[in-house]
């Protein structure tokens, strides 16, 4: 009888706590000035990730709902941000969260990454140990000293010639194909973009044809399984990652299989990637200077070597990265090459297919700098002469590569954003606040970009006299691709 | 070079491999499993596009249905 009477008591208390705690965010929210959208569940937390499937349609109608949910978001484009302002703060019991759009307040927070950190959720990227997605301050800026320089010009033409080896047998299987037709570009591509990122970051080198399902022994899923089965199922897999028990044969078997599998395929991970450590360490250790310089490079191997280098000079040094810290980033390596190239590769497809037009145009490029010669091109002389194809990208990732809302928690005390809708203003944010970055409703607003559910990659052509005079203009001001800030590439900036 | 400029330049360079070496000789084409009109294929790949997913990345739920076909150029 006392149990209940403590379960009846603590359900009222909730249940009293949730219209008082709402009340209060919404007083300090309407200090903002914004438009307010008032949500009766907390963005994030269990009932809301359920709320779909016990309510059903109803939830998916719902504003509140609408806003943060990564598909809806991706669904609605600007639309809500047209309605509601560049900004809008959305009120839910658990917390304040400014929803913007504005391209100078996402510029900002992606700049000050002390104020805005990531979130916790971006923990579920962390299951195998830190990386430069989730780690924050100090530890960030030490894996950006080790990994950039990993990416040079050795790595770009390695990849150049494999993907250019992968996509050919690609292509000639589809052209053998009954009429040339195929309905398996996305696995396909995914294929692809699975034996590039196995060659340029753990040196594993494979033919297009031996397909991903080979597997190795002492495995029980294959590499790309084991990705995949973690990629779909982050939220399981950050949560039953940080539980060494559930690892326990006796646990085990009163698990669901969705769980097991989850569970396998976060060991198997973690078991290639020590392999290709040891593997990567091995091969370092045994070859000469002068024979490794006609090695393949690898992002490992690099990474690795450098931090390696940077132990051996003071063995206290920040710049040393531990096996877990490896796998992390070769995680990060492995999801961001494996999944985006994959689906911003099916998407580009889907489009031209829509759009011969662009077709044609694109191939004039490439009939000048190609010459119907796809055998050795060379990357250097190559790939900076593909501005057209390379627009293709840009256009792509604008419309279907960009991560959903990015939540990041403005720290400590109340934060200043800055935001604008002629010119940058500084913007106070109530205690208890979140940011939530629409990217995709940025990169659709008709205020940065003519037509902008439209997909046209001549919007980033700057003609010239000449298709030679051409240039790829990328305004850093208004496009987020890849999910990170405004970047700068060489040559290729206004 | 930014930790994320690692990720672009490897998509970018990967992305722009793999669609100069089918876009040079072929020309991509909306497909059906049952061979229908063109038009008809391409009214199929534009809700298919429409009624993608967004989790980590937005992606095709049913990937198995985007058919196209390659022609020569």
């Amino acid at each position: 009888m006392a149990i209940v009477l403590a379960i009846l008591l603590l359900a009222s208390a909730v249940l009293l706590s949730w219209p008082y705690k709402l009340y209060r965010n919404y007083l300090a929210a309407r200090k903002t000035g914004l438009r307010l959208v008032i949500s009766p569940l907390t963005p994030f937390e269990l009932p809301w990730h359920m709320s779909p499937a016990i309510f059903g349609s109803i939830v998916k109608r719902q504003r509140w709902f609408r806003a943060l949910d990564q598909t809806c978001s991706w669904q609605d484009k600007s639309k809500l941000h047209q309605e509601l302002g560049l900004c809008f703060m959305h009120v839910s019991p658990g917390m304040n969260m400014l929803c913007t759009s504005d391209p100078v307040a996402i510029d900002y927070v992606f700049k000050k990454m002390k104020d805005f950190v990531k979130p916790e959720v971006f923990k579920t990227l962390d299951f195998f140990g830190p990386n430069i997605i989730t780690v924050n301050d100090e530890p960030w800026a030490r894996h950006r000293r080790l990994t950039a320089p990993c990416f040079n010009e050795r790595v770009s033409t390695f990849v150049w010639d494999e993907s250019l080896r992968q996509a050919k047998d690609m292509l000639e299987d589809w052209l053998a194909k009954p009429d040339a037709k195929s309905n398996t570009v996305t696995q396909d591509s995914g294929t692809v973009a699975l034996h590039v990122i196995t060659a340029a970051a753990f040196g594993e080198q494979r033919n297009y044809r031996e397909g991903v399902n080979t597997l190795p022994p002492n495995h029980e899923l294959t590499f790309r399984d084991s990705l995949r089965t973690v990629l779909r199922n982050p939220v399981t897999a950050a949560v039953i990652g940080g539980i060494p028990w559930l690892n326990n044969p006796t646990v085990q078997r009163i698990l669901s299989n969705r769980i097991r599998k989850v569970l396998l395929a976060l060991a198997e991970f973690k078991t290639y990637m020590l392999e290709a450590i040891a593997r990567e360490r091995k091969s370092s250790k045994s070859t000469s200077p002068a024979t490794n310089t006609n090695k393949k490079p690898n992002l490992l191997n690099a990474l690795i070597n450098a931090s390696d280098e940077a132990q051996s000079q003071d063995s206290k040094s920040p710049t040393y990265m531990s096996d877990d810290e490896l796998t992390g980033n070769m995680f990060m390596f492995a999801f961001a090459g494996h999944e985006t190239t994959a689906t911003t590769i099916s998407y580009a497809l889907a489009q031209l297919a829509l759009n011969p037009d662009i077709q044609d145009w694109v191939a004039e490029e490439l009939a000048e700098v190609v010459q119907q010669n796809t055998e050795s091109l060379d990357y250097a002389k190559t790939h900076p002469r593909l501005k057209r194809t390379l627009a293709l990208v840009y256009e792509t990732v604008r419309l279907f590569g960009v991560p959903p809302p990015w939540r990041s928690i403005a720290s400590k005390e109340p934060q200043l954003l800055v935001a604008s809708a002629t010119e940058p203003t500084y913007l106070a944010l109530p205690p208890n606040t979140q940011v939530s970055l629409n990217v995709f409703a940025c990169h659709t607003s008709p205020e940065w970009y003519d037509d902008g559910e439209v997909w046209n990659p001549k919007r980033w052509i700057k003609e010239g006299s000449g298709m030679a005079e051409e240039q790829l203009s990328v305004n850093d001001k208004k496009f987020f691709g890849w999910g990170a800030g405004p970047r700068v590439c060489p040559g290729q900036s206004e | 070079m930014k930790a994320n400029d690692v990720v672009t330049e490897f998509a970018q360079v990967e992305f722009t491999a793999v669609l100069a070496t089918i876009l040079t000789k072929y020309k991509v084409v909306p497909a059906s499993q049952d061979n229908g009109s063109e038009e008809a294929a391409s009214e199929g790949i534009r809700k298919l596009v429409a009624a993608s997913s967004a989790s980590m990345t937005v992606y095709f739920p049913e990937p198995e249905k985007l058919w196209v076909k390659l022609v020569k150029r």
